[in-house]
């Protein structure tokens, strides 16, 4: 049985040279790719200490070992890099087709170098690849830079890009693949902008091979049954997408809205999954391999925001819908197009806007420097000022340097609803103390799909929890990082493993890679990325001081709802947490940890 | 002694029963099946290990749960109780133990 050898590519963009490799056996085994790799090669090679929007910076894409294979939604590929939002250590996953072509070309990693003096892209053919000029897409926005690229190359093209946001490192750009799909979160592509990348464009039509047909065709379609079985991954997620989640949590009270000024947002049945499904939603979309399809191809057909695109996903509708007070979904999409367009991340453009909304309320924040009013439930307030930001025009230019740097300026940074300088997603968690123990201990801030304590909290995924106890949260949440950690650096999407496990994601990654892992083995595996990635950011000066949440969530009881009263316990969860992990009092790993993970 | 446990959602938790047994080293004595996995469906195994033995009770069935099961359909409730005998009260303590610790580690589910 041929055991699973990578091949990583290395670009220095200073120089414009290239550099191929196979991936060393203990690097894949350790670290299995994606994420795991990616973070490994950022804790040896890049001083955290950088300037993340330096030539020093390092920024890897990176596929896993079932990506591009007939794993189901084996499509995904993890952007990685110092983060020019927060300074920790970044990691965004994506999904679409981008990653599947690229290991279809015969790539698994690419790490960028430097920096070029004049706009660039990568051209990838089935393992050829060469860098080219990009001065005549440098300006466009991602839809036309895709359009021109599959126009001079072919069609049969994949795109990876950044639009005028990262151009104008925007701290909270993103590339964006395959025209709707993006690794969203903490700037890369700023970081893609300050390198003057634009764009990778991947050819692969090979096929790509498993060490064990036999055995990878067996838990293919074992993986296959339990995701079809499930109620979200075979009922929830096809039928309503992402957004079949708004009733849900709004609900249970921890929708935040306002700005995290409550829990409940009446309007919430306006911007719902069951509400999409009924007016905007002309047909689904899936990526590669995929047989949830929680796309969401989406129509405005009338009025001033008369527009096509994909989505709004879930944490969209929330952060340009709840968080912003906005009870329509005519304008929620048109800014979630404009964010796909202009490469934004919608989940930080979102919140920055609702921090600057809050701003406005309390009289931090003026009409003179705002622009105009500034009120709650302004629809074309939220689409205006994507575009703004991405121009770094007007008040746009402080929202680029998202919610805590505006916040600061404003001199109110408490009403960013930030960790380590990014944003919360659209979670409360002031009903959901599990969750609010992984928003604060996360390795790249404010993030919610790198420890969903939602789905035990609220869901009952794999048993129900009481959302409001403290006792073992520390042990759940350990636990879902470090197979988050597995999942991210598989190439396989996170909505899987509402329906399966590590026996399930074992079997794939042994039959896949040659590699003979055990359950216990690729959780040892998790957690070792996982203190990789705390390390780097030990290394970069982050301590346990910064391993807290905004006070709102910690000081001001929830006004209403089904989660009135409570504040995130954290203080009662964070020591356990440190020693459940094997860190010492400050949140630092230990020697004998480290020994243990042979880091 | 006896371990129950409730999981939901999740299809197959039989699997992960089989393979504990298999990891303890049991010898399944009877395997016993009925019902559906439409519906309920309920499956027993009796099996000897070293010094004790083993019955393992699932049930899996489809049920209705109000808020939750809104676009969602049925949604799969897994109910496992494990009892475990032996004249040493250690090794079923042990026995129970191990169940739970395993039963944990495969039945985690940790979407985003």
């Amino acid at each position: 049985m041929a055991k699973y050898k990578g091949t990583m590519i290395r670009v220095n963009l200073t120089t414009g040279d290239t550099k191929k490799s196979t991936i060393p056996d203990e690097l894949s085994r350790n670290y299995i790719g994606g994420r795991g790799i990616s973070a490994k090669i950022l804790y040896d090679e890049v001083d955290p200490t950088i300037d993340p929007l330096s030539p020093d910076n390092k920024l890897i894409f990176a596929a896993g070992p079932l990506t591009g294979t007939a794993a189901p939604t084996g499509g995904r590929y993890e952007v990685s890099c110092k983060s020019p939002l927060t300074g920790t250590i970044v990691g965004a996953n994506s999904g679409g087709e981008w990653g599947a072509y690229l290991r279809r070309a015969g790539i698994e990693v690419i790490v960028f170098e430097g920096k070029a003096k004049k706009p660039m892209y990568l051209q990838i053919t089935d393992g050829a690849y060469e860098l080219k000029s990009a001065e005549k897409l440098w300006g466009l926005d991602t839809h036309k830079t895709t359009d021109m690229l599959q126009k001079d190359l072919g069609k049969d093209y994949r795109v990876a890009c950044i639009g005028p946001a990262g151009e104008k490192l925007v701290k909270i750009a993103c590339p964006i693949n395959d025209k709707h799909r993006a690794p969203g979160r903490g700037g890369t592509g700023a970081v893609m902008g300050s390198k003057n990348l634009k764009a990778i464009a991947v050819k692969g039509t090979k096929t790509v091979e498993v060490a064990d047909k036999e055995a990878f065709k067996k838990a293919q379609d074992d993986a296959a049954k339990k995701i079809k079985e499930h109620a979200v991954t075979g009922q929830g997620l096809p039928t309503y997408g992402t957004a079949v989640l708004v009733n849900i949590i709004n609900e249970n009270g921890v929708f935040p809205t306002r700005n995290f000024q409550t829990g409940v947002f009446p309007e919430a049945d306006k911007i719902s999954g069951e509400t999409m499904e009924k007016t905007i939603l002309t047909k689904r979309a899936a990526c590669f391999a995929c047989p949830i399809g929680c796309g969401r191809v989406t129509e405005i057909k009338a009025g001033k925001y008369k527009s096509v695109g994909e989505g709004p996903e879930y944490e969209t509708i929330w952060a340009y819908g709840a968080e912003c007070g906005v009870g329509d979904l005519a304008p929620i999409s048109k800014a979630n197009y404009l964010c796909n367009e202009l490469g934004l991340d919608t989940i930080s453009m979102g919140s920055t806007i609702g921090c600057a909304m809050e701003l406005y309320q309390r009289g931090k924040l003026k009409k003179d420097k705002a622009g105009k009013e500034l009120k709650w439930g302004d629809g074309d307030a939220i689409v205006e000022l994507t575009e703004k930001t991405a121009k770094r025009e007007g008040l746009g230019n402080d929202l680029a340097e998202g919610s805590l740097r505006l916040a600061e300026k404003y001199g109110a940074p408490e009403l960013s609803m930030s960790v380590k300088g990014q944003e919360l997603p659209a979670y409360d968690a002031r009903g959901i103390q599990g969750h609010g123990l992984h928003y604060a201990t996360n390795n790249t801030g404010g993030n919610h799909v790198r420890g969903y304590m939602v789905s035990p909290e609220i869901l009952g995924v794999p048993e129900k929890l009481d959302r409001f106890a403290t006792e073992g949260k520390e042990t759940w949440v350990k636990n879902f990082q470090n197979l988050t950690a597995v999942i991210d650096s598989s190439g396989m999407c996170l909505f899987t493993s509402f329906a399966l496990g590590a026996p399930e994601y074992t079997a794939l990654l042994t039959s896949a890679t040659g590699f003979d892992y055990t359950p216990d083995e690729i959780m040892t595996i998790g957690d070792r990325i996982w203190n990789v990635e705390r390390l780097f950011n030990i290394k970069a000066g982050f301590s346990s001081e910064d391993d807290t949440l905004p006070p709102r969530l910690l000081k001001e009881p929830m006004p209403e709802g089904a989660s009135k009263g409570y504040v995130v316990k954290l203080a009662e969860m964070l020591p356990k947490y440190y020693k459940v992990r094997g860190w010492g009092a400050n949140g630092e790993p230990t020697k004998k940890k480290l020994k243990e993970l042979g880091i | 002694m006896r371990l129950e446990k409730e999981y939901r959602y999740i299809y197959g938790v039989w699997q992960y029963v089989e393979m504990i047994l298999g990891e303890l080293g049991a010898s399944l004595e009877e395997v016993r099946e009925s019902g559906s996995e439409d519906d309920k469906l309920v499956k027993i195994y009796e099996a000897k290990l070293s010094e004790a033995t083993i019955r393992a009770e699932v049930v899996y069935e489809k049920k209705h749960v109000p808020i939750i099961s809104k676009g969602f359909g049925k949604i799969a409730f897994t109910t496992v109780k494990i009892d475990a005998t032996s004249d040493s009260p250690e090794r079923e303590n042990e026995i129970i133990d191990y169940f739970s610790k395993r039963l944990s580690l495969y039945t985690m589910r940790a979407a985003g």
